[in-house]
């Protein structure tokens, strides 16, 4: 049984818990949110574990998606992962969702939360929208308060670029997958754990990296953040 | 080399090539079989190919993208393919698919729904009708539409009205131009969920084991493997298959607790049908949103946009719509009280 507590820039709170052990990566996704201490009415409460859902009545769509107003349940298999989510609160108001699935085979075994997390990010990215925050798809770096944004699909050196800025010119970290636009035109960090595959290290030889590297990187660049409000040029 | 050509309602007309064209896709596409063809919309050639991949964008580690053109691999729970699309603007449109034994032997999702399926519905849009998933059946030139989400009552529905006397168009699909429904007569997909009496009375014996055994399977499997029984609409005994019809009405239909029939205005019936059709448009939903990630001021980039207007202009005409809720066990019973309502909006 565990409990972790998230404030992102004071304009969502996110609450995650879990029935299960405490694995490796259960506060490695969004870490640099972290508060410690307890939130009061957190706009989103991930519950992980197994759970009765509540579908009765709902609209049942293809055999398979459960829909009520301001709700969502279903149970689905796939790449390589199975899991049962419900999600109170999917329009409107705070929301809860319940989660319980994992990866098949040693991911499964290893990191129980991990695949939990990845279903808040949609979650995230609504409620900001409806506070007129757009969570853009991106990496950003910045220099004497000037943000860059990286923006494309994924494998185009987003990452690979925004290390270089970071290493050669002494930029500051503001995100590597996404970051927060407000509507004044300016840019709110959202470091996450970095996503590095093989193709990103081809054009730089020099961070072969094992995973225990990774980490190390991953708290080299959490150190480096020193401010998180921005302007975008 | 099999060479076979298809005409639907001399609008599309499309061939398709291959070393062996197997049951699955002969009995999708039955009904639309031609000698010869002029005017060819899309050919589909299936077997292996080598792609064109020079000068290209490389999208996502996955798709190969130029104008006018397409490459991926791809794969869908044990199926997988790899799809060459040449001339996607072009009036003739190229097609190479090649499936590995999974994709081969489960053609008629594979190849049909994923693939031809989609293209037929691309081209008959571009050519200003609309294609809608629903059923729809009629009497006296009076035709009843029923889209819904798959497994919400299209096939039962179409199947109790042609015990009524109801004459068939379509139960999958069905073509609209102008408040004008042309047939679409695919195969029915039989499943132990909507077997109803009137089917069940035309299967032979062996067909309803192996319909059981189909089930078994699915249940082993935890729903990983569902294998349709095809059944060609004018191979059963009492169902007429007609070519055209006026719309009357429309039955949007919903899963519910009980039976319950309201009437509903067209702006949530033209958004469920376009909602719908995207979501049936799997895998090239995604493929036309990676095309016109690169190509953003392409013709494939409107495509949703020619589907709406296309669909607002095809219905706009003196048609009802309803939103119709139907109960899990759909019986005599909720299609007795269905059919009093849909003769009473007479």
């Amino acid at each position: 049984m565990w409990e972790l507590n998230y404030n992102i820039h004071d304009l969502l709170t996110v609450k995650i818990c879990s029935v299960g052990k405490k694995d490796l990566t259960a506060n490695l996704r969004y870490s640099y949110f972290a508060k410690s201490g307890c939130v009061d009415e957190p706009d989103i409460v991930l519950n992980i574990g197994p759970f009765k859902s509540s579908n009765d009545g709902a609209e049942i769509i293809a055999h398979r998606y459960f829909v009520k107003e301001n709700y969502f349940y279903c149970k689905e298999t796939g790449n390589g992962a199975k899991w049962e989510i419900e999600i109170f609160g999917f329009e409107k108001g705070n929301t809860v969702i319940n989660f319980f699935g994992r990866y098949h085979g040693i991911r499964g075994i290893l990191f129980p939360s991990f695949m939990a997390q990845e279903f808040l990010l949609p979650i995230i990215e609504h409620k900001l929208a409806r506070k007129n925050y757009f969570l853009m798809h991106g990496g950003a770096a910045c220099k004497n308060n000037m943000g860059f944004v990286l923006t494309g699909r994924p494998g185009v050196w987003k990452t690979t670029l925004l290390m270089d800025f970071l290493r050669t010119d002494k930029y500051q970290f503001l995100g590597d997958d996404r970051v927060i636009l407000k509507e004044d035109g300016s840019v709110l960090s959202f470091p996450t754990s970095l996503f590095l595959f093989s193709y990103t290290l081809i054009n730089s030889r020099t961070e072969e990296r094992d995973i225990s590297d990774n980490l190390k990187l991953l708290f080299h660049v959490k150190s480096r953040i020193q401010a998180n409000f921005y302007l975008i040029q | 080399m099999i060479e076979k050509c298809y005409s639907i309602h001399d609008i599309v007309k499309f061939k398709i090539i291959s070393k062996n064209i197997g049951r699955r896709i002969n009995v999708e596409y039955d009904n639309f079989e031609v000698e010869g063809i002029d005017n060819i919309d899309f050919v589909v050639y299936l077997g292996d190919f080598t792609p064109h991949n020079e000068n290209c964008h490389f999208i996502d580690q996955t798709y190969y993208l130029k104008e006018n053109y397409f490459y991926c691999k791809d794969s869908y729970k044990f199926g997988k393919w790899k799809v060459q699309v040449s001339g996607l603007d072009a009036a003739e449109t190229r097609i190479n698919l090649s499936t590995n034994f999974i994709g081969t032997l489960a053609a008629d999702m594979f190849i049909c729904a994923f693939v031809i399926d989609f293209f037929i519905r691309f081209k008959l849009e571009r050519k200003g009708y609309s294609v809608i998933h629903a059923s729809s059946m009629s009497k006296d030139n009076h035709a009843f539409m029923f889209p819904s989400q798959s497994g919400a009552g299209k096939t039962t529905t179409a199947i109790y009205l042609a015990d009524k006397g109801y004459d068939y168009l379509g139960d999958d699909f069905i073509i609209l131009r102008k408040g004008q429904i042309f047939s679409y007569p695919t195969a029915l997909n039989i499943f132990t969920y909507n077997l109803n009496p009137v089917i069940k009375r035309n299967l032979s014996r062996m067909e309803r084991t192996l319909l059981k055994i189909k089930n078994a399977i699915y249940i082993v499997t935890a729903g990983k493997i569902k294998i349709f029984t095809k059944m060609n609409p004018k191979h059963i005994p009492g169902l007429k298959v007609i070519d055209k019809s006026n719309l009357k009405a429309v039955y949007l239909l919903a899963q519910g607790d009980k039976f319950e029939t309201n009437e509903a205005k067209i702006e949530l019936i033209v958004s469920s049908i376009l909602i719908n059709q995207k979501l049936e448009s799997f895998p090239f939903l995604k493929y036309l949103l990676e095309y016109s990630y690169v190509f953003p001021n392409s013709s494939i980039a409107q495509f949703w946009k020619v589907c709406e207007r296309n669909l607002k202009e095809n219905l706009k005409c003196d048609v009802k719509f309803y939103y119709t809720r139907l109960p899990q066990n759909y019986n005599g019973e909720v299609f007795y009280k269905f059919r009093e309502a849909m003769e009473c909006g007479n």
